[in-house]
């Protein structure tokens, strides 16, 4: 009786979502394959075309999941950070990685092998139930990021895309740079001081030295008109509050 | 590679500071930079309901912060050049 109530308790060792939600029985079988590590800007954790070796349940830290076209620009398809992992395509039983994948904010995480997660997945529905759920969450950010690049004004995407940073960083103050931006919203760097320049003077935001400041959490929830939330709302169904 | 400061200087007098830069090749790169860059902010101006902003242009300086190249919007508006 006393076990049971042991394991149904949240993993406080833990700030990762996924890994916070396991059971004991679950973190039992992947504890031993888990390494912790710091992920400086820019590491890159999966690359385009090849084998995924590890995948990473973050800790603190965004990463960003990049599309390109040859010898046009990179473009930001999936946001990653403490409320999820990389390696959705291992989840999913594949072992390529279709795009690049790699830090845009400075977090660590742990890794774990590829063919490690595979094997505890197979051996636990459970395991494989909870990453499964974290990966159509993915899936459904994925499907509004196609439709407010294809649909939305560049302040409105701002907005959405520095809420979501908001929820995965867990505070006001976030450092960034003007090129990762430009890749998230698919447009020119120049193009980037002009929106931040916009939010500033309407007083939602701070930008100091490669820092943002968020000042107005709903205003920009206003200017991202109805392109934030729906995706944090499956997730909140899905898998409990980011 | 030398890095470059994309200013943007408002119609209004203000300027819009570039606090990160970007690495260029040489001179002609910076200004199909410009070309392209310039382009894209007027079309998202246009897009979002805004009259074209020909009045902005950037002002890019080098790392020495010695201003390398004036670029008017206006010139993005009326001459053909590099695709954003």
């Amino acid at each position: 009786m006393k076990g049971g109530v042991m394991s149904n308790q949240p993993n406080i060792t833990y700030r990762n979502a996924l890994l916070k939600r396991l059971s004991r029985a679950d973190l039992d079988l992947l504890e031993p394959h888990l390494k912790r590590v710091d992920l400086p800007l820019r590491t890159p954790l999966e690359t385009a075309k090849f084998p995924i070796e590890y995948v990473y349940f973050l800790e603190s830290g965004i990463a960003s999941v990049v599309a390109k076209i040859p010898k046009g620009r990179d473009t930001e398809v999936g946001l990653i950070g403490l409320e999820g992992m990389t390696g959705a395509l291992v989840v999913l039983g594949g072992d390529l990685a279709a795009h690049d994948t790699y830090m845009q904010i400075v977090g660590e995480g742990f890794q774990v092998p590829a063919s490690a997660l595979s094997a505890a997945m197979s051996e636990s529905a459970t395991l494989k139930a909870l990453l499964l759920l974290y990966v159509q969450t993915l899936f459904i950010q994925t499907s509004y990021t196609a439709l407010v690049n294809a649909r939305s004004k560049l302040d409105e995407r701002l907005a959405r895309w520095l809420l979501m940073c908001q929820d995965r960083v867990r505070d006001d103050r976030f450092a960034i740079t003007h090129e990762f931006i430009s890749v998230m919203l698919g447009v020119r760097r120049p193009g980037v001081t002009v929106a931040i320049q916009e939010l500033e003077g309407k007083g939602l935001i701070r930008a100091n030295r490669g820092e943002i400041l968020i000042r107005d959490r709903d205003g920009l929830f206003q200017i991202a008109d109805g392109t934030y939330s729906e995706p944090e709302h499956e997730y909140e169904r899905l898998l409990g509050k980011i | 590679m030398p890095r470059f400061f994309f200013h943007i200087r408002t119609r209004d007098g203000q300027l819009l500071k570039d606090p990160e830069g970007q690495e260029c090749a040489n001179l002609q790169v910076v200004e199909d930079d410009a070309m392209a860059s310039a382009k894209e902010i007027l079309a998202e101006g246009l897009l979002a309901g805004k009259p074209l902003l020909t009045g902005n242009s950037f002002e890019i300086f080098d790392e020495r912060d010695v201003l390398v190249l004036e670029f008017p919007f206006s010139r993005a508006a009326e001459k053909p050049g590099a695709r954003p």
